[in-house]
This record gives C-alpha cells, sequence and structure tokens, in this order.
C-alpha cells in the first residue's frame, strides 16, 4: 500500500508538471493580452500534431523528439503572431466577452483545420529509446517520466528568470501592467506586444511536442488538458507564471491521489480543491501580472 | 393584385404540394429522403463517418438495383455534435424539410432523445450504434429500432469468450468510466463471467475491486498502479475511444499488460491496434459491431460491402460502423418493401420481426422490443510486421440470440 501512494505522489507530479507546461503560456498570454485564450488547447494539440508528423509513432533519436518539439513551437508560435494580428489586436479595448468569444471563435477554427489537416485518428506515440525505459526505484518510474518533471522545471525557471531577471522580460512586464506608460516612455509596445504573444503560442506548441507521447493523440487533446491548465492559472493567480507552477503542482497531486483516497469518485479532488482554494484566495497565490 | 385570405390559403398548401416535400407513398417520383444524424465532429467523427458512409453505400446498391418500390434513396446527414440537443435540433430541421426516417447515432444519450420525440415527429429511428441497455428495456419507444447488438449481449459475449479461451484466468480486474455505461457494463460482467466459467468450466471466477475512472483523462498511471496491486490474471476495459488507447500506451510502459493474461474491451474495433500498431498488447480481444474478416467470402452482402469499401480507396479493413450504417439501411428498405410507405403509422408495424440480409447474415428486429438479434463479434488481435502493424489472430462469431435475453420493453434490466 505504501509504494501505491508513493507512486501516486511521483506521478501526482509527474501531472503536475504536464498541466504547468500548458498552463505557462496560457498564463502568459492573460498576463500580456489579458484575456482568457480559450484556444489555448487547440494550439496545444496542432504542436502534438506536429511534432507526430515529424517524428512518426516513435521518434528515432532524442534529439530528433526535441527538434520536433522545437519545430512544433515555431510552427504554433508562428500561428499566434498570425492569431494577434488578425484577431485580438484588433479587440484590444473592446469588452473582454467580445475577446472570449473571439478566443472560442479562433478555437473552433483550429480544431476544424487540425481535423483537415491531420485527419480524425487515434494515435500512440512514443518517446525515443532514449526516453523509453523504466527505472524500478521501489516503485516503477519510467524515464520519460522524470523528463516531463525536467521539462517542466527548465520551462518555469527559464519563464522565471526570463521575466523577472533579463532585460527582455521586464520589457515585457513594463507593457504588460501599463502599456499607456510604456508608450510614453518609448517602448515599441505592440512589437514587444506581438513578440510575447508569439512565446506564449509557441510555449503551447512546445508543450505538444514534448507532451505528444504521454498520452494518445487526438482532435481531443487540448481539451483534456485545458481545463486543468485554467485551474493552475485561477488558483496560481492570473498572469503569474510561479503560481500557475505551484498551483499544477497541487493540482495533479490532488488528481493522482484522488484514485487511491476516493477511487469511487475519480476527477471530484481536483474540483474540490479549486472550490477550497479560491474561496480561501480569491485573487491567486502570486496576482503578479494581473494587477 | 390584393389576395385575400382564402387565395394565400390555397397559394401555400399548392407551393407545399410542389415543395418537394417527399410523398408517403413509395413509386413517385421525389426520392425517399433519410436523415442520418450522427457525429461528425471531435475525437468520435471516426466513427460518424464510418457509419454515414455504410449508409451511403448501402443507398448506391439499392438506388442502384432500381431503389425500393420504384423509388430512390437519398441520405441528408447531419451532425449531432455528440449532443442531444444538437440531435434534435437536426432532427427537426430535417422533419421540417419532409424527412421521416432516421438512422445513424453513436451515443446513448443521444440516441435517447432521439427516440424520445420520434413519435412526436411521426418519425422512426433506427440506431446503428449506441449500446445502453434502457433504450430497448426502460426506456423503451415504439417509433425506435436498433439494429446493432446491445450491451447486455455484448458483455455477455465477452464473457463467454473469455471462459472458453481463458478457463484459467480466474481472478479479473476491470477498469471503467464512472459513469452509467461504465456500471451497467460491470454490472453485466460481473453477473456472466463467474456464472459462464461455471457452466463451461466447472469452477467460479472473481471480479476484484474495479478502477473507475473518468472521461477523458490523459493520466492513467494511478489506476494503471491500483490495477498492479491487484492480483488480476484478466482484464476488462469499458473506457472506448482516446480513453482506451492512452491507457494501454500507458498500462504497457508500466508492464500491465504484460502482467494480465488476456485483456477484453467490448467495443473498440479497430482503434486499438491501429494506434498501438505493434505495440498492440499480447492477448488482447476487440469488441466489434460487425468484424468484416468473419464474414468476407462467406457473407454475399458483407463481401460487396468490403470489396466496394477497398475498390473506394476508404481503406483494407471496414469497421463495424460501416457494417451497422449498411445495416440500417437494409432494415429501412426492407420495412419500405413491405409497408409500401414512408409513414411511421406503416413503416413501425412492417418494421416488426422483419428479417433481412445484412453484413452479419440474416438480423432479425425482435417485434416486441425491436432489438436485432444478431451475432456478437471480437477479435483476438496482435502487433504484427506488416504494413498495419497489427493482425487478427482469431475472429469470434458468438450467436446473440440466446443472449439477447427476454423482450420486456418498458421495464429494466436486472442480473441478479
Amino acid at each position: 500500500m505504501m509504494s501505491l501512494y508513493l507512486f501516486s505522489l511521483f506521478n501526482g507530479l509527474v501531472m503536475g508538471q504536464a498541466i504547468f507546461l500548458v498552463a505557462a503560456g496560457l498564463t502568459l498570454a492573460f498576463g500580456i493580452m489579458k484575456i482568457f485564450n480559450f484556444a489555448h488547447g487547440a494550439f496545444f494539440m496542432i504542436g502534438a500534431y506536429v511534432a507526430h508528423a515529424l517524428t512518426g509513432q516513435e521518434a528515432a533519436s532524442l534529439p530528433l523528439f526535441l527538434g520536433a518539439a522545437f519545430a512544433a513551437a515555431i510552427v504554433v508560435g508562428a500561428m499566434g503572431v498570425a492569431t494577434d494580428l488578425v484577431v485580438f489586436r484588433r479587440l484590444a479595448g473592446v469588452p473582454t466577452e467580445y475577446t472570449l468569444i473571439a478566443a472560442f471563435s479562433v478555437m473552433l477554427l483550429a480544431s476544424g483545420g487540425a481535423e483537415l489537416v491531420f485527419g480524425q485518428g487515434i494515435h500512440a506515440i512514443y518517446p525515443p529509446a532514449a526516453l523509453g525505459g523504466l527505472i524500478q526505484m521501489g516503485i516503477p518510474i519510467s524515464v520519460y517520466s522524470i523528463f516531463i518533471v525536467g521539462a517542466g522545471v527548465v520551462a518555469f525557471l527559464v519563464l522565471e528568470i526570463g521575466l523577472n531577471r533579463l532585460w527582455f522580460g521586464k520589457l515585457i512586464q513594463a507593457v504588460a501592467r501599463d502599456p499607456w506608460m510604456s508608450d510614453v516612455a518609448g517602448l515599441r509596445v505592440q512589437r514587444i506586444k506581438l513578440i510575447s504573444v508569439a512565446i506564449s503560442f509557441a510555449l503551447a506548441g512546445l508543450a505538444g511536442g514534448l507532451l505528444v507521447a504521454n498520452q494518445s493523440l487526438s482532435l481531443d487533446l487540448g481539451h483534456s488538458y485545458l481545463l486543468l491548465a485554467f485551474c493552475a492559472v485561477i488558483v496560481g493567480g492570473l498572469g503569474s507564471v510561479k503560481g500557475a507552477f505551484f498551483a499544477a503542482i497541487l493540482f495533479g497531486l490532488a488528481d493522482s491521489l484522488n484514485y487511491i483516497l476516493l477511487p469511487t469518485m475519480p476527477g471530484v479532488a481536483v474540483y474540490a480543491l479549486l472550490i477550497v482554494l479560491v474561496l480561501i484566495r480569491p485573487q491567486g497565490f502570486y496576482p503578479e501580472l494581473s494587477q | 393584385m390584393k389576395t385575400n385570405r382564402r387565395q394565400f390559403i390555397g397559394g401555400a398548401l399548392g407551393a407545399t404540394a410542389l415543395s418537394g416535400l417527399a410523398s408517403p407513398m413509395l413509386g413517385q417520383n421525389a426520392p425517399i429522403r433519410i436523415g442520418c444524424i450522427t457525429t461528425l465532429s471531435g475525437g468520435y467523427s471516426l466513427f460518424g463517418e464510418a457509419q454515414a458512409l455504410g449508409m451511403q453505400m448501402a443507398i448506391d446498391e439499392i438506388n442502384a438495383n432500381g431503389g425500393v418500390g420504384g423509388s430512390q434513396l437519398e441520405l441528408v446527414v447531419r451532425n449531432d455534435d455528440i449532443k442531444p440537443d444538437v440531435a434534435l435540433a437536426a432532427a427537426r430541421e430535417l422533419q421540417g424539410e419532409g424527412v421521416h426516417i432516421y438512422a445513424g447515432v453513436l451515443a446513448s444519450g443521444v440516441a435517447l432523445a432521439l427516440s424520445g420525440v420520434m413519435e412526436e415527429l411521426d418519425s422512426v429511428f433506427l440506431n446503428a450504434a449506441s449500446h445502453g441497455n434502457n433504450l430497448t428495456h426502460e426506456d423503451f419507444n415504439k417509433n425506435y429500432f436498433r439494429v446493432t447488438d446491445y450491451s447486455a449481449m455484448r458483455i455477455w459475449a465477452a464473457a463467454n469468450l473469455m471462459a472458453d479461451r481463458y478457463p484459467d484466468n480466474t481472478k479479473w480486474g476491470a477498469i471503467l468510466p464512472d459513469a452509467e455505461i461504465g456500471r451497467s457494463t460491470l454490472e453485466v460482467f460481473s453477473a456472466r463471467l463467474p456464472q459462464e466459467h461455471q457452466t463451461l468450466n466447472g469452477h467460479g471466477a472473481t471480479i476484484d475491486e474495479p478502477v473507475w475512472t473518468k472521461f477523458g483523462s490523459t493520466d492513467f498511471r494511478a489506476p494503471i498502479a491500483r490495477l498492479m496491486s491487484q492480483d488480476i490474471d484478466g482484464l476488462f476495459v469499458g473506457l472506448g475511444g482516446a480513453d482506451e488507447v492512452t491507457f494501454l500506451q500507458q498500462a504497457g510502459q508500466l508492464g500491465l499488460t504484460n502482467k494480465v493474461g488476456a485483456i477484453i474491451t467490448s467495443g473498440s474495433e479497430f482503434l486499438t491496434p491501429i494506434a498501438l500498431k505493434q505495440r498492440t498488447p499480447p492477448n488482447y480481444w476487440s469488441g466489434f459491431h460487425w468484424y468484416y474478416g468473419a464474414y468476407y467470402g462467406e457473407n454475399p452482402v458483407a463481401t460487396k460491402v468490403v470489396d466496394t469499401y477497398r475498390a473506394a480507396g476508404h481503406g483494407q479493413h471496414p469497421d463495424g460502423f460501416v457494417g451497422m450504417g449498411h445495416t440500417a439501411i437494409q432494415a429501412i428498405a426492407a420495412g419500405l418493401e413491405i409497408s409500401g410507405s414512408t409513414m411511421a403509422g406503416d413503416l413501425v408495424p412492417a418494421l416488426e420481426g422483419v428479417t433481412f440480409e445484412t453484413v452479419k447474415g440474416p438480423v432479425e428486429l425482435r417485434a416486441e422490443d425491436h432489438q436485432a438479434l444478431c451475432d456478437v463479434n471480437y477479435a483476438l488481435i496482435a502487433g504484427a510486421e506488416n504494413e498495419d502493424g497489427w493482425e487478427v489472430l482469431e475472429a469470434a462469431k458468438v450467436d446473440g440470440r440466446p443472449l439477447a435475453g427476454e423482450p420486456s420493453p418498458g421495464e429494466e434490466m436486472s442480473f441478479g
């Protein structure tokens, strides 16, 4: 029984990092554009399909697997630039409801486009041999699970350091918090916003490429992660990468332990946790960029 | 020119008559329009498109042979988005265009919604895939027919097959969605497996505490860990769709699929082997609405469907949704031949008790509860070094007639 708890704890950590990889771009998009990007899950799915198109069922090597994930990031980032120029930028200043509906429409368009381009099939993708093994540490731990945890932590550190310590990250934060003052100060607000949006979408594509072997790949993949990613973004504090990171771990643990502690009610713990945390701290763990 | 009320009513009636609304009688110029309502978007669209394709293939064949009673058939396809409200809206829209015969639908919830309004719409609905026991039992509606097997038959056949092929595997586990379909499936399997073992092997069998999951999960590792902690040598998987593929993918990575001696799923058709290819687990049995390989070359209807499917470039392996779409149209044609009319009042009695040729051989629509009495199909599939990445090792045709139970429309099934 102890090994079952240990396995669930580790699995919760893996799941939390998978959620964070999806949530990172989502929270960044909110911080910059101030919209709930419902289309984020669809672009995450497109990233997974792009990576699959490049590697097939199993990537021949780790560099190819990583290369495909970065290629997916570039493709989806480019889609983000197009989406911003055609849709989101034109809605700047209009009431939030309009941008929500626009994001929903973009989601439908992206899902439909993915169906046309990639088909309706369901695929099982496997990590390259270097990540395909199993380690026995009292509990069976797959190397790919460790890779997901590592990828989540690296993504968190890069974003956290990049946004708070690097010059360009500070520019992004300045534009996100006060675009008018940034403009007055001589910053090229629209260009910085565009680059930020590209980064946000690219993160969705990267997450798709890195997580493509974590579960089956189908047209429903985006929906599966989007809800949990939204939970992490809300509880973490809208726009906060750090908050999303810790909240994602909490939700991952809750979902995993749910199968041991409440086996007849799967999925309940996540929503119970969401309600409790929102009641206790409605502004989120770190309400940074949203202020 | 002024139009008075009498002229307006006369004109309106005339326009209606000329507008092409389907004539209730056969042999007239207007084609008989059949509304195919199925899922054409999202993860299940693969099945919905196959269902619509099977219907169109049957219609093309019937029309090429002169139609039904001199009338051509025409298929009008609508997407239900796997949602009851969308399906109802589609049915009402088509009814406004003169459609009174409907076929298709994947999900039991959608089928139940459509079944409930058929009398009101003066229409008939032939369900080609939904498995819910309730549809021909406690929620029975007289304008509803099901042309495929259903959960109680399919799962009983699974229990029979597993007891027969794996007599020594008596400790079973189960993983199911936390939903009505999961609970009703488990109820049947829990009742039938020990019973079949007792009958065939002279000893019982046990099913360990089931593992429940939520729909659309991306991580089954914790449920897999629970299953691995159980002392089981057989596994019943009731997940379906992308969930089943994810589960078996992760179960293979963690070693569960090699630990258990037999795995059976109730209705995944070719979905899992197509996704997993060479990594399809050993001793993996998949349920089918129709497994073409069990009939090809023996049954002329099946042979023609397979040949036409392949010749049209749809692939080498038509699935059961193609077969049941085809069967729904065959049933409608048989009913129309008998009734000579498209009106529900004539068609329903004509369909009750009708026996017609299908891809599974002769199928009877039982008069009492409108349930098809037909074979139940399973296939043992394994990974292979060929173009597909998998192959069927064994096909099982289980006679579903004794498994269909006594008809009891209006009453809930009991497995106690």
